[in-house]
């Protein structure tokens, strides 16, 4: 996905359909077509051949503000006959300047003269924000991983602990690219914010020596090897499941379902008894946690105060 | 945001993890490897959700990291309590368990 990909590789993603009209039909039923559709600008064609292209903006310039009638006008006396068209192997950057350019939002692909699809800049932007959030992704896996096998494979502990920290921060940003923006904030606040710092307490409290590196390290690769791959065929196998999104929840005003509100909704709602739960295991971790790691002999309610027993 | 590529990443993620796990001699590093797979689940959750355009993928991420701050409180617990023990927390000579 570049700058410099074709105008074939949109239409596959996009579809080859293109909305069309023929040039003997009213501009009413023109505004119809384009309102059903929810779309901006038909291509006129007569037969197979291209003769001109009619979009909202003719609508507004020809007929509303010279006060003329759309349910008698019909579409030829009012499309743009100097339509400029793009071929299936411009490049995405080719048709921004042409756009630019031609002062023009929708361009038809013509392959010789016959109509094989059409790009609006609604594609072209979608096409752009995709190739950016697929770099940021990258630089974000990559840094993941990276730091993923550092934090392992570093002797010193710290370094360790340090590397596992740039880790819950790039995955942070994956959340984030996911549109998960509650859970990226949790992830930095509870996991890089709370958890690692706890870990690092300990490892300080408990000034353990840095580890030389035993034999027995990297002795089990392909045990974990053969659970990645297993992992990653099941990546494989839901990729060719085809799945759809939950239509139920596209619901014309609800909430984007990534976003605050509805996460908050269904874990308030659906999911309030496991969230009461989860608050149940935390206390439970709280109370267990002191009760274990007393020193034997003395109080359970004050660590400082000796037992009475 | 492919999700393939996603999915791909919280595999690899969970193989290093477990690396880490099985060959770790440090019992807290080893407990920091763990921390490690369940980062790799998130991001396998996050990317569904995001696929699906469901929020229950994000709900049981953030279960995911509740259980898991539970779990470090009463694993260093454990490990606090083990490091009064005269073996220490060298995983080699905490052998009594094994069969």
């Amino acid at each position: 996905m570049k700058l410099n990909d074709s105008v074939e590789l949109i239409l596959k993603r996009k579809g080859f359909q293109v909305h069309s009209v023929a040039p003997e039909v009213t501009v009413y039923e023109a505004l119809q077509k384009m309102a059903d559709n929810d779309i901006g600008a038909l291509v006129v064609v007569d037969g197979t051949d291209v003769v001109g292209v009619f979009s909202e903006r003719d609508y507004a310039r020809k007929v509303v503000l010279k006060d003329r009638s759309s349910r008698e006008l019909l579409v030829h006396e009012i499309m743009s006959t100097a339509v400029v068209t793009v071929t299936p192997k411009t490049t995405v950057d080719e048709c921004m300047h042409s756009m630019t350019a031609k002062r023009c939002r929708h361009l038809p692909v013509v392959e010789g003269k016959t109509l094989v699809g059409l790009v609006s800049i609604g594609d072209l932007v979608n096409w752009i924000m995709s190739v950016q959030e697929q770099i940021g992704f990258y630089y974000l896996a990559a840094a993941s991983v990276a730091s993923a096998i550092l934090a392992v494979t570093r002797r010193n502990p710290v370094h360790s602990m340090l590397w596992v920290l740039a880790l819950f921060l790039h995955v942070a940003g994956i959340f984030l690219l996911a549109g998960a923006e509650f859970l990226a904030a949790v992830q930095v606040i509870v996991y890089a914010g709370a958890i690692l710092v706890f870990y690092l307490f300990f490892l300080m409290l408990l000034d353990l020596p840095g580890e030389a590196a035993g034999p027995r390290f990297g002795a089990h690769w392909p045990l974990c090897a053969g659970a990645g791959l297993g992992f990653a065929a099941l990546a494989w196998y839901s990729r060719n499941l085809r799945l759809v999104p939950n239509a139920e929840r596209a619901v014309a005003g609800a909430p984007s379902p990534g976003s605050l509100s509805a996460v908050g909704t269904a874990l308030f709602t659906q999911f309030v008894l496991p969230f009461e739960i989860v608050s149940l295991i935390l206390l439970a971790a709280i109370v267990g946690a002191v009760v274990v790691a007393r020193k034997k002999g003395t109080s359970c309610w004050c660590p400082s105060v000796p037992a009475w027993d | 945001m492919p999700v393939g590529a996603c999915l791909g990443l919280s595999a690899v993620l969970f193989a290093i993890g477990l690396v880490g796990f099985l060959g770790r001699r440090n019992i807290i590093l080893m407990l920091v490897s763990v921390e490690i797979m369940l980062n790799a689940v998130n991001v396998s959750l996050a990317a569904f959700s995001h696929r699906l355009q469901d929020p229950r993928g994000q709900i049981l991420a953030l279960f995911v990291i509740a259980v898991a701050a539970a779990e470090a409180a009463v694993g260093l617990g454990l490990v606090l309590a083990l490091s009064r023990h005269r073996a220490g927390v060298n995983i080699e000579n905490l052998t009594e368990l094994k069969w």
